[in-house]
C-alpha cells in the first residue's frame, strides 16, 4: 500500500471502519452480536456452515425488504416490522434448508429460529439514518461476511480443541479442551479470539498512524 | 387440591430449573447481545428492562400456547417448527400494545418518556423469543411454560444484574489492553457460567 493511501486512511478512520465489516467492525469479535448462535451451537465446523447458510440467506434479504418499506415509519413500528420481515423470511429460509439438508438442520434446535430477532439481523431499527437499497445489498454482504469468517473461526477452533477433529477431519487423537463444547467454553473462546482480533486491529491502526506521519513528512 | 399442589410443585419446579440449570444467559446465551447492548446505553435501565421483559414474556407464553393449536387446526401443523418464529413476533406485538396503551394511561407522560425506550427493547428480544420456543420445542403446557418463562425472565434479571455490576467494579486500566470491553465482559461471563455448571452439573441439549 502507498503512503498517501495509509493517509487517507487515517483522516478517514471512523468511514473506514465502519466500512470494513470483516475486520476492523467484525459484527461478532468487535460488536458482540449473533453471540446466542455462536457461543452455544458453534461447536463444529458443520454447525458454524449450518449457521452461516441461515445468514446469509436471511441478513441481506431482511435489510433489502426493510429498506424499501420501512422509510416513512417510526421507531416502535420498525421494531415489530423488521422483525416480522426477518421471521417471514425466515420461514422459507428454513423450510428449504430442511428440505435439501434433512434433519441435522433440526440438531440446532433453538438457535437457528432465534437469529430472527438476533441484533446482527435488526440491528438497526433504532437508527433514523435511512438506507437506500444499494447501500442495503453492500452492508447487508458486508456484515454476512464478518459473520461468516468470525462464525467459522470460532468453529473450528472449539472443534478442535474439544474434539480433536477440523470439519470432522481428525487432526490430533486427544481433545485438549473438552470444556470448549459446553457453553461457557464457548464464551471463553470467543472472549480470546476477540482479544486477539482487537490487538490486530489497534496494531493496524498504529501502523496506518505512523505510515500517514511519515508521508506527512516527506510531503 | 392434590391437583393444585401438583401443579404449584410443576410452576416452581419449572422455573427453578429456568433459573438455575437453563439459565437464559449462563447456560444458553439468550439475549446476550440485546442484553450487552443494555449495558453499553446510559438511556437503558435494567430493572426497567428486566420488568418489561418479565411481563411480555408471560404474555408471549400464554398467547403463544392459545395460537399454536389454531395453527394446526386450520391444517399448517406440518409447518408449524417453520411459522412459530413468526407467530412469536406477532405476539410480542400484540404483548407490546397492550402494555404501552396501559402504561399510558397508569403513569405520568414523564414517566412513560422515561420508561418507553427500555419497554421497547425488551418487548422482543432473543431471551423472549428463544425461551418460547423451547417451551414449544419441549411441549411444556401452559402451567409449565408459564412457570419457566417467568424462571428465566427472573434468571435473566439475575444475571444482567451480575454482569452490569462485574463491570462496573472491573479495574479496566488493570486489565490487559488487548481484553478491555467486549473480551473481559465475556471471560467474566464465562467464569459465572462455569459456576453455574459446577453448581447443577448440568449441560443443555440444544
Amino acid at each position: 500500500m502507498k503512503n498517501k493511501d495509509y493517509s487517507y486512511l487515517y483522516a478517514n478512520w471512523d468511514d473506514t471502519v465502519r466500512r470494513r465489516k470483516i475486520t476492523l467492525s467484525n459484527p461478532v469479535f468487535v460488536k458482540g452480536l449473533a453471540l446466542a448462535p455462536v457461543v452455544v451451537a458453534g461447536t463444529t465446523v458443520q454447525n458454524g456452515i449450518l449457521l452461516c447458510i441461515a445468514v446469509f440467506f436471511l441478513l441481506t434479504p431482511t435489510r433489502i425488504i426493510t429498506s424499501l418499506i420501512t422509510r416513512h415509519m417510526s421507531v416502535p413500528f420498525k421494531t415489530f416490522f423488521y422483525p416480522f420481515v426477518s421471521a417471514l423470511v425466515f420461514a422459507f429460509v428454513y423450510y428449504y434448508m430442511y428440505r435439501y439438508l434433512g434433519t441435522r438442520v433440526l440438531l440446532l434446535g433453538v438457535y437457528l429460529p432465534i437469529l430472527v430477532i438476533d441484533p446482527l439481523i435488526v440491528k438497526n431499527f433504532e437508527k433514523t439514518r435511512k438506507e437506500s437499497v444499494l447501500y442495503s445489498v453492500i452492508n447487508g454482504l458486508r456484515n454476512t461476511m464478518g459473520f461468516v469468517v468470525a462464525c467459522l473461526l470460532v468453529c473450528a477452533v472449539r472443534e478442535f480443541l474439544a474434539f480433536g477433529t477440523i470439519a470432522g477431519i481428525k487432526v490430533i487423537g486427544v481433545a485438549l479442551l473438552p470444556m470448549a463444547q459446553y457453553s461457557f467454553g464457548g464464551f471463553l473462546i470467543v472472549a480470546l479470539l476477540s482479544g486477539i482480533w482487537s490487538t490486530a486491529i489497534r496494531n493496524y491502526k498504529y501502523k496506518v498512524k505512523v505510515e500517514a506521519m511519515h508521508s506527512e513528512r516527506l510531503s | 387440591m392434590n391437583d393444585f399442589l401438583k401443579m404449584m410443585v410443576e410452576f416452581f419446579g419449572y422455573s427453578l430449573v429456568a433459573i438455575g440449570a437453563q439459565n437464559a444467559i449462563f447456560t444458553r446465551a439468550l439475549g446476550l447481545s440485546s442484553g450487552m447492548r443494555m449495558l453499553n446505553d446510559p438511556k437503558k435501565n435494567t430493572f426497567y428492562f428486566c420488568g418489561a421483559l418479565t411481563v411480555f414474556q408471560v404474555m408471549t407464553s400464554v398467547i403463544v400456547y392459545y395460537v399454536m393449536p389454531l395453527v394446526t387446526a386450520m391444517g399448517f401443523g406440518a409447518y408449524r417448527r417453520f411459522v412459530l418464529p413468526t407467530i412469536i413476533v406477532m405476539a410480542c406485538t400484540v404483548s407490546y400494545v397492550v402494555v404501552i396503551t396501559l402504561l399510558s394511561r397508569i403513569v405520568s407522560k414523564e414517566k412513560f418518556k422515561d420508561l418507553l425506550k427500555s419497554v421497547t427493547s425488551a418487548s422482543i428480544t432473543g431471551a423472549i423469543v428463544g425461551t418460547v420456543l423451547l417451551t414449544n420445542y419441549q411441549g411444556m403446557n401452559l402451567v409449565q411454560s408459564i412457570g419457566f418463562g417467568l424462571g428465566s425472565s427472573v434468571g435473566y434479571l439475575f444475571a444482567m444484574l451480575l454482569i452490569t455490576e462485574g463491570d462496573r467494579k472491573i479495574a479496566h486500566d488493570k486489565v490487559p489492553e488487548s481484553l478491555r470491553g467486549l473480551p473481559i465482559t465475556l471471560v467474566y461471563i464465562s467464569v459465572l457460567a462455569l459456576a453455574v455448571y459446577g453448581l447443577t452439573g448440568h449441560a443443555i441439549a440444544l
